[in-house]
């Protein structure tokens, strides 16, 4: 792991993705999912139940997450709970709403109104970057 | 499987509230209904902001109203579980529930309005004299005759005179026989009272076609008129000088009489909701009330005893009009409803097996979970009901009563059964027949132990407290209808639910008619699009903006319309904008909006295309509107609203009903003060010189 810290720097030089402006890198193939809440009970004397649909959650997805200093994973984890925009490759998961972007010559997907919802198992590496899995939340504006 | 996704719509002064997290609401049968929503973050709500919350279950279903009322307090609260508001609202009987400000006197039994019997003079005596307005004497004896509304212990005679108990000659007042006012009915004499003594100067032959030469006379003659008992003859007689054969001679004229008029119960209660501010001209909020009757359907009528407050009755400051209104309709088994469109007052009583049935709840359907009870506690064998107390004319003390005759024992009670006795007590039961009509309400209820049941059920805000519903659940042995006394809605993340208390007396049923509510008028056979474009999977083509129906009102004036259909696609947008301008149902006459209600939201699911040709698509529209409306022609008008986004509501209606409800005979309250009547004292007086 330790070993992934010292390219992530050199490649965010290069590349702008981000969440609210902290420089990252998103690795692995982590999917939007959006879910229904839904309340169940059992109506006694049959095989039947009663399910309601309260309405839907939110967009949600979970993204192993890279960062080429202490300082921008410092910011992060300071900003949980914050909505900021969200800019990945084009080649990470779709999710409604998201706008093509250029930046810097290249093209992105920029994705406003992100929550960074929490965020585990984190990983610091030696050359001063670290790791971790973020749960980002879609806000309906 | 069940699957409901719930919808709501929570209005404050007509506009949404978002961030709604839960709430709320509970409405039982005598008592203001109440709500608590919790709101995320600070709620820009302020007190006394008009509260709306309508919700439905299938995604298609119009939102029903299940609270109306008031904000009444706001907390907002700040912590580590976050900021959030709690917004605690009353249902609009919470207003009739603030004290009086001050006593209120209702006209039951005070004298009704004066009614004149005869403008022209008459002269009573046996002697011309060519100084009176009539020179020859009509006779020692003058009748008036009038034909009394009601029973009344008193009569009041008003008019002007002059001569009465004066005599040409000597001055000696110790008179044999005054000239007096005598009251016959059925050819006895029920009292009389003496008329005042009016010298005249014989000697200076003062002209009475001069109406400055006249006094006033105002007497009021304690006597038990029988309203069902024919004409009542109020006679005036020349009275007889002392030692004498010589004759009184007086002239009377404009002589008019007030007598007792009792007041419905109904009418009491209406008239309150009128004096606090209910109705289509003042709050906007409708009220309902039925007529209060008997158990033999006899209307119940108080007030009328002048040995009772004078006839009248009275509400003190203090008084919470809602609290007494509900214990004056408890005395005869009707209850004070503070519902979801109105505040009624309306017959739970006896078995309502007989009654139209609005819902039903079946194991293992719709029934999540039943607690059942017959609470001996509740079973009376013996009631001793007694009324208002004081003393008669001959200051005898009097309590009027009724007792239970010949209690049946209930087949649990041991042998010797004993009596399981209670009283109730009430001022406003002022004859030994109140007592009794109250007794026999009372029996109905407490004879056998009534059956009560506490049901969880599939949400639903289709039923409000005084619906009959039948609930069937095999494995307890209950299956029969039931009075709905309570309904609790829950709604959070958890999901919506309700909660309802229901209740059967099991004694006879008392099955009521209201004359008060006119016959619905036939639905409507027509199906309307209210809109301007074509939608190809609508059951009609575009009505245009607005479409009005018209329909013929009948006679007299009403104070309420009922309207009730089939709708969809109210107030919805395919765009999920929310309502700029909602979607309504407006009554008109005479050229002039006099009521409109907002239609409830009707989610119909634009992308789906739903064939509407099918009636499964379609939801109930049912709602009720304050609106004075006099007896002739009016429109209803559906009108089309608008999203925020400007996006124009299209939506459907068909089978549209109206139903009226009546307030004739509403009488107001008297004034509390300028009503110069006279204390029962004083009327003895009269009556018993």
């Amino acid at each position: 792991m330790a070993n992934d810290a010292g390219p992530i720097q050199t490649w965010l030089l290069t590349n702008a993705t981000s969440w609210h402006d902290i420089p990252l890198v998103i690795v692995g193939n982590g999917q939007w999912l959006r879910t229904a809440r839904t309340v169940e009970k059992p109506i006694p004397g049959s095989n039947d139940s009663v399910t309601q649909t309260m309405g839907l959650a939110a967009w949600t997805v979970q993204h192993q997450v890279l960062f080429g200093t202490l300082d921008d994973y410092t910011a992060f984890v300071a900003a949980q709970g914050d909505t900021g925009a969200l800019i990945v490759r084009p080649d990470t998961a779709a999710v409604p709403g998201r706008v093509s972007v250029i930046l810097g010559g290249k093209r992105y997907d920029r994705i406003d109104n992100v929550k960074l919802a929490s965020i585990a198992g984190q990983t610091y590496a030696r050359d001063g970057g670290a790791r971790c899995q973020a749960t980002f939340s879609l806000v309906e504006s | 499987m069940v699957a409901l996704a719930p919808h709501k719509t929570i209005l404050f002064d007509g506009a949404e509230l978002a961030d709604v997290v839960s709430w709320t609401s509970d409405s039982e049968r005598d008592k203001p209904s109440s709500a608590e929503i919790t709101v995320a973050g600070v709620a820009s709500v302020t007190l006394g902001q008009v509260v709306d919350i309508q919700v439905a279950g299938p995604a298609t279903e119009a939102e029903r109203r299940c609270f109306w009322g008031l904000v009444t307090n706001i907390e907002p609260s700040w912590g580590s579980g976050g900021i959030e508001t709690v917004i605690s609202c009353r249902g609009w009987a919470w207003v009739l529930d603030l004290e009086l400000e001050d006593a209120i006197v209702f006209g039951g039994g005070a004298p009704t309005d004066a009614v004149v019997l005869g403008s022209g003079v008459k002269h009573i005596g046996d002697t011309s004299y060519t100084w009176y307005a009539v020179h020859a004497a009509d006779g020692l004896t003058v009748d008036y005759l009038f034909s009394p509304a009601t029973d009344a212990r008193f009569v009041r005679v008003t008019g002007r005179l002059h001569g009465s108990n004066s005599y040409d000659t000597d001055p000696d007042q110790d008179i044999r026989d005054f000239s007096r006012i005598d009251v016959y009915q059925g050819g006895r004499k029920l009292g009389y009272v003496n008329l005042p003594v009016s010298q005249e100067r014989h000697d200076d032959e003062l002209d009475y076609t001069d109406d400055a030469n006249w006094e006033d006379f105002d007497c009021l003659i304690g006597c038990e008129i029988d309203g069902s008992g024919g004409a009542v003859t109020l006679r005036f007689v020349s009275g007889t000088k002392p030692g004498t054969t010589t004759r009184d001679n007086y002239e009377v004229k404009g002589v008019s009489y007030q007598t007792a008029g009792q007041t419905g119960l109904r009418q009491l209660c209406a008239s309150l909701m009128k004096n606090r501010g209910f109705g289509a001209s003042q709050n906007g909020v409708p009220y309902r009330i039925k007529t209060i009757k008997d158990r033999e359907g006899h209307e119940i009528m108080v007030g009328g005893n002048g040995l009772v407050n004078n006839g009248r009755i009275a509400l003190e400051a203090g008084e919470r009009p809602w609290s007494t209104m509900c214990e004056f309709a408890n005395l005869f088994g009707y209850h004070g409803i503070c519902g979801p469109n109105s505040v009624d007052i309306q017959a739970m009583r006896g078995d309502p097996e007989s009654l139209s049935i609005d819902a039903t709840f079946l194991e293992g359907v719709n029934i999540l979970s039943i607690r059942l009870s017959e609470p001996s506690d509740e079973v009376a064998t013996d009631w001793t009901v007694t009324g208002a107390s004081g003393s008669d004319e001959n200051g005898d003390p009097f309590q009027y009563e009724s007792r239970t005759a010949g209690a049946p024992n209930a087949s649990w009670m041991p042998d010797p059964p004993g009596v399981i006795a209670r009283t109730l007590t009430h001022d406003l039961l002022t004859s030994d027949k109140l007592c009794q009509q109250a007794r026999e309400v009372q029996e109905v209820e407490t004879t056998v132990a009534p059956t009560l049941a506490t049901l969880e059920i599939v949400p639903t805000a289709a039923i409000r407290v005084g619906s009959v519903v039948q609930v069937t659940h095999p494995t307890l042995g209950l299956d029969r209808a039931m009075w709905v006394t309570r309904i609790m809605q829950q709604w959070s993340e958890n999901g919506w639910w309700t909660t309802i208390d229901v209740r059967a007396p099991n004694g006879a049923a008392t099955p009521e008619e209201d004359p008060a509510v006119d016959p619905e008028t036939p639905p409507d056979t027509g199906v309307y699009h209210i809109g301007t474009s074509s939608i190809a999977w609508y059951a009609a083509a575009p009505g245009g903006a607005t479409v009005t129906l018209d329909w013929y009102v009948g006679s007299e004036p009403y104070r309420a319309v009922r309207i009730t259909g089939r709708m969809h696609g109210a107030n919805s947008y395919p765009s999920g904008s929310g309502v700029s301008t909602w979607s309504q149902v407006q009554v008109w006459q005479y050229g002039t909006k006099i009521a409109e209600i907002n239609l409830p939201k009707a989610p119909e699911r634009y992308a789906s295309q739903l064939d509407y040709t099918n009636d499964a698509y379609w939801s109930d529209l049912d709602l009720i509107v304050a609106a004075d409306i006099d007896g002739t022609a009016a429109q209803l008008k559906f009108t089309r609203g608008q999203a925020i986004d400007g996006t124009n509501d299209h939506y459907e209606v068909k089978s549209i009903a109206v139903q009226l409800y009546s307030e004739a005979n509403e009488r107001g309250p008297l004034a509390t003060s300028g009503v110069d009547w006279h204390a029962w004292e004083s009327r003895r007086r009269y009556r018993w010189l």
